[in-house]
């Protein structure tokens, strides 16, 4: 993990523990590998140089995938100034955290290191480990097919290799199936995987609601004005 | 001064007409009188029903030319009105209950119906004659009814608000509750009527019923075990205590787990934050709520029961999950006692009878006889007796009783709770033979009853092999006759144990009706039928008993039966109340705390209404309210003159039906934003065609993130919108800013939330977070989102569903629908589903893959193998393995359906 060099003397950095880090010379206030970074910023501070954060952020622009502030709420009464950051993250497309206390902060840097290869197992539903209810959870989540039709399909057919063979007809006369059900059912069994012209890279989704410059400028001096 | 007059006469010959309708007393005459001329909220005692006044009210309202809407009913009420005024239930269709409004007359619905109907204007709303508000003192736990009320208030400023309350103590929680209850009603009066106002003990002395007190000590035996449990209660509260410092634990004392109350206490208490507490927590308040069903069956129920219910938790199955009160010193105590109640010394079965049969059959053989035989112009054979309990259990055991006798019931009920007998005293001895026998007989009876009876009533035995016990216990009322004469068996002790009485006939629905007169009449009924509050009103008219034994204590029966003794007419009988009461026992003591509570409750809202300050606006029958709460909406007009790009038509936010139980429509509404109720399948809110919000409160996104769910709902919002967001919403009533904050029990902690929540958004970059204190500041957030952004599409946001994507939105390489399959079938993990998809092309070409293939692309030996025998070799079902012992408590909700 990287961590800028100007983050020396953040009290955050004593409490890193359990992951190894460096100072570098990077852009955000700290990089966990290629696709996340975040910055870092303490309310108080906020107050008092509302300007800081948007030149972090206009230097930021969207060079990671996944962009996070790390608030620190260190203030008695946090509500103003967190409404008018929350609005700047969801125009600028960062993710908020907040954390309470140095300790705290330097938790969340920490869990996105730990977590930033994992899958989501963990936070997804629990599927039984039996492979038969495997299969009718799967056949049942799309979307008419219910856990009875997922039954019926599988005792009249056997395998799901019949099942995916069969014509949308014979799908159709199924007890308790319909030509649109069937329909949907084959639709979804036999379009390709990859979606058409998905051979383009992503590119950034909406430039009619970007973040522009003065947009920006106005919300800061918003915010001078209620501190 | 004149017309002050004459429409004085008017109200007096409204009253005076309505006397033939449905009769009141005196001082139901005043309140129907204040409360006719204005808008008030009116808050009686307990027993004190309110169905007579409000009968009459809505009689005087009842015409085509007036539409009035009774809100916030039970079902019981409702269709005691329904019958009294011979209603007609209000459709379910949007389209005929828009007609059946404008055709007038009285109509019950329920309020989020209400609020529906009233956003998309199927009311006539500047047409309704009035509102009447049932339960007022549940208007603040949802929104729903204020905001049915704000929303009729601010067309109609001249129909009325009419409110009624039953239970003075649901005020006293909280800040200014009663204040707040009158500002959500748009009421500026407020009356109370407690049992001590003057004109109720002037009324109900008038007639008065000769009560007798019958107090009846416990048995040593029980009295200990009495104190045994009162110790491990003391034992539970403390533990909770000191796990849950931050939490508001001011009424969770071992007094209150003894009062009827007590799962509404802990309910209003802990449901909000039930995710948020930690396992052990958890298991105290399920011990709890188990001690407090032991303590009830000690008093309540008789000693087999009790042994039998205190047996199964000495197993080491229950040992396991027990958050450790089966190992203290009482809890042994608790066993011992327990047994030797029903077993004596030689291990022989000889269980002592409940202290209270003994009276309760001396006064039905002999006392009673003796009083009716004393009075000339009556005698026995039409003679009417009510016995009234608690609970249905009761009701069952006391009919088994009294059919039974007291030593044939007790062996009955072991052979029933299979406790297992090795040696019988030798009085039992003669029953032994006969009782089995009785057992296959009454088993055959029961299942010819069991049709179209509910079963839903709370009984504490959850094995399945119970469920005819259940179903038995479930009736409420029993209804029995004295065959012999009382001469027959006076004084001979022999006969208590022989059945003096017998069921009259198997009436399923009671109709007193059809007794014949004459024989006399003993009705087993408990205080609330089902929950139903009006039932034992009903019995009382219907069969008019000359006496009444309260088996056990109730505050609110005992007034019933005062205001029953007042109705009667001057020359019927005056009718005599026997109270069974243990002495100095948590019997006395809940129905003395029951009755303490409800005087202070008075107490303070007297207090507070002296002090009350009551702005001229509240009524909002003036702008000047609306003026003031929504200042917000002059403000649009302001910032369009600022030259922001502001679309002409009023902001609009699409909100989920299901939303409609949180306070933030209601305030989203207060802020001038215009809501559009409709079912959406996605998020909760839409705010523009691209923001999309999904709100959680702390404890359902602990619930949610744990059980997958939220999961699913972000990678939905992500599919179809371009801006989701995952709003976090604090409690208002908590600090922001409290050290870990996750959590209340401190005894876990919330950094396993804290991981997930950040694993969530390493996998939805886009998804937003915004962290709010209360919906206030979220109604302010949405509002200040909304400023220069167009308004969501209806259409659209319907139509999008699971499987309906949104096509031109590009955020995922892969058709969804097949992606979601593959993703569930076994051997795909979350790692390899990438591959799959890439390499795989499409399902019809996996399945021509051979093993190694396969292997090739999922690049893992082992999960490919699972694939290719899930694609193409049956698979059988396996049995499920059975849940452990008890796990199941503690998944889900404290109260999963509370409506």
């Amino acid at each position: 993990m990287k961590f800028l060099l100007k983050q020396r003397g953040n009290p955050l950095l004593k409490h890193i523990t359990s992951v190894p880090w460096e100072y570098d010379d990077i852009v955000p206030d700290y990089e966990v590998g290629k696709t996340i970074c975040l910055l870092f910023l303490s309310l108080r501070y906020h107050n008092l140089n509302p300007d800081y954060i948007h030149n972090r952020l206009k230097e930021l622009g969207k060079k990671y995938d996944l962009r996070v502030l790390l608030v620190q709420v260190d203030l008695k009464d946090p509500h103003a100034s967190l409404k008018n950051l929350t609005r700047i993250c969801l125009l600028t497309d960062i993710t908020l955290m907040l954390a309470w206390n140095p300790e705290e902060a330097a938790k969340v840097v920490e869990n996105y290191k730990i977590y930033e290869n994992k899958p989501p197992d963990r936070i997804m539903e629990k599927i039984e480990n039996d492979p038969h209810q495997k299969i009718i959870n799967a056949l049942s989540s799309i979307k008419p097919v219910n856990k009875t039709d997922a039954m019926t399909l599988i005792k009249t057919f056997g395998t799901l290799e019949n099942i995916i063979k069969v014509s949308e007809s014979r799908l159709a006369e199924c007890p308790g199936f319909g030509i649109t059900k069937a329909k949907k059912l084959y639709k979804a069994l036999h379009e390709p995987f990859l979606k058409k012209g998905q051979t383009k890279d992503k590119k950034d989704e909406f430039p009619d609601e970007d973040l522009t410059l003065e947009e920006l400028e106005k919300i800061v001096n918003e915010n001078q004005d209620i501190s | 001064m004149n017309a002050k007059i004459q429409e004085d006469e008017n109200v007096e010959n409204t009253v005076s007409n309505l006397k033939n309708k449905f009769p009141m007393l005196s001082f139901e005459k005043q309140i129907f009188i204040d409360v006719f001329e204005k808008d008030a909220l009116v808050i009686m005692a307990k027993g004190h029903n309110y169905n007579n006044i409000v009968a009459n009210l809505l009689w005087v309202h009842k015409d085509p030319g007036n539409l009035v809407l009774v809100i916030n009913s039970n079902d019981n009420e409702e269709k005691y009105f329904t019958e009294k005024n011979q209603l007609t239930p209000v459709p379910t269709l949007g389209n005929e209950r828009e007609r059946s409004y404008l055709e007038g007359g009285i109509h019950f619905v329920s309020t989020r119906i209400l609020v529906v109907d009233l956003l998309k204007n199927r009311v006539p709303i500047s047409h309704i004659t009035g509102i009447v508000v049932l339960r007022a003192h549940t208007v603040l736990e949802s929104c729903q009814e204020a905001f049915a009320l704000r929303l009729y208030r601010q067309k109609n400023k001249t129909g009325f608000i009419k409110a009624f309350s039953n239970s003075p103590i649901s005020f006293t929680f909280g800040y200014h509750q009663v204040e707040k209850v009158m500002r959500a009603l748009f009421v500026t009066e407020l009356f109370l009527w407690p049992r001590f106002h003057g004109n109720i003990i002037r009324n109900l002395k008038s007639r008065q019923a000769q009560a007798e007190e019958l107090h009846i000590p416990l048995t040593t035996n029980m009295s200990y075990i009495q104190t045994c449990l009162l110790d491990i209660m003391n034992y539970t509260v403390k533990q909770l205590k000191s796990i849950n410092r931050s939490l508001d634990m001011k009424e969770i004392t071992t007094e209150n787990c003894i009062t009827k109350k007590f799962h509404k206490i802990l309910q209003s208490q802990l449901d909000c934050v039930w995710h948020q507490l930690s396992t052990r927590t958890k298991e105290y308040i399920q011990d709890l709520k188990i001690l407090r069903s032991m303590i009830i069956n000690l008093i309540h129920d008789d000693a087999v029961s009790l042994y039998a219910l205190v047996s199964k938790y000495r197993t080491p199955e229950y040992a396991q999950i027990n958050s450790g009160w089966i190992l203290l010193e009482s809890a042994e105590q608790l066993f011992k006692y327990a047994k030797a109640r029903v077993f004596n010394k030689k291990n022989e079965f000889d269980p002592e009878p409940s202290p209270k049969w003994k009276y309760l059959s001396d006064l039905l053989s002999q006392e009673i006889p003796d009083e009716v035989n004393k009075k000339k112009d009556s005698n026995l054979s039409n003679t009417k007796i009510l016995i009234l309990c608690q609970d249905n259990r009761t009701c069952s055991q006391l009919n088994h009783f009294l059919t039974m006798g007291a030593n044939r019931y007790l062996l009955y009920t072991a052979f029933k709770r299979e406790i297992p007998i090795n040696a019988v005293a030798t009085k039992y001895e003669d029953i032994k033979n006969t009782v089995p026998v009785e057992t296959k007989d009454k088993t055959d009876k029961k299942s010819d009853t069991k049709e179209g009876k509910s079963t839903d009533e709370g009984t504490r035995l959850d094995d399945s092999k119970y469920e005819e016990l259940n179903t038995e216990e479930s009736r409420t009322n029993y209804l029995l006759t004295l065959t012999q004469s009382s001469a027959h068996c006076s004084k001979d002790n022999a006969t208590v144990n022989e059945s003096l009485f017998e069921p009259i006939s198997q009436l399923d629905n009671l109709d007193f009706t059809k007794i014949e007169v004459e024989t006399p009449v003993i009705c087993i009924q408990t205080f609330k039928e089902n929950g139903n509050n009006l039932s034992l009103e009903y019995t009382l008219e219907a069969l008019r008993p000359e006496y009444v034994i309260l088996y056990h204590s109730d505050v609110a029966a005992v007034r019933q039966l005062e205001m029953y003794e007042c109705r009667k007419k001057p020359e019927e009988p005056i009718c005599k109340v026997y109270f069974l009461i243990h002495d100095q026992t948590v019997e006395e003591q809940a129905y003395l705390a029951a009755l303490k509570r409800e005087k202070q409750a008075f107490e303070l809202l007297i207090q507070a209404k002296s002090v009350m300050v009551v702005p001229s606006y509240q009524d909002g029958k003036t702008d000047e309210y609306f003026q003031l709460t929504n200042e917000e909406e002059v403000q649009p007009t302001d910032s369009r003159k600022a030259g922001q790009n502001q679309s002409k038509e009023k902001p609009l936010v699409i909100v989920d039906m299901r939303e409609f139980r949180s306070d933030l429509p209601s305030l989203l509404h207060k802020r001038g934003i215009n809501i559009e109720p409709v079912t959406i399948a996605i998020g909760d809110y839409i705010l523009t065609p691209d923001i999309c919000v999904e709100r959680k409160s702390i404890s359902d996104l602990i619930g949610s993130l744990n059980s997958g769910r939220l999961y699913t709902q972000c990678t939905q919002m992500c599919r179809n919108y371009s801006r989701p967001i995952l709003l976090i919403e604090f409690d208002q009533n908590k600090p922001f800013n409290l050290q870990g904050h996750f959590v209340v029990s401190t005894d876990i902690s919330g950094a396993d939330i804290q991981q997930k929540l950040q694993l969530l958004t390493i996998h939805f970059p886009r998804l937003k977070l915004v962290w709010s204190p209360s919906p206030y500041a979220t109604a302010e957030l949405f509002y200040e989102l909304k400023q220069g952004r167009n308004n969501p599409n209806i259409a659209e946001a319907i139509a999008l569903s699971g499987e309906n994507t949104a096509d031109d939105m590009n955020y995922e390489r892969y058709n969804i629908l097949v992606h979601d399959f593959v993703q569930k079938l076994p051997g795909v993990t979350s790692k390899n589903i990438n591959r799959i998809m890439n390499k795989g092309i499409s399902l019809d070409h996996l399945i021509t893959l051979t093993k190694e293939e396969l292997s090739d692309v999922v690049e893992n030996k082992n999960e490919a193998e699972t694939l290719y025998s899930i694609l193409h070799v049956k698979a059988r079902p396996m049995d499920a393995k059975e849940e452990k012992f008890g796990k199941k408590k503690f998944t889900g909700k404290l109260y999963r359906s509370k409506k």
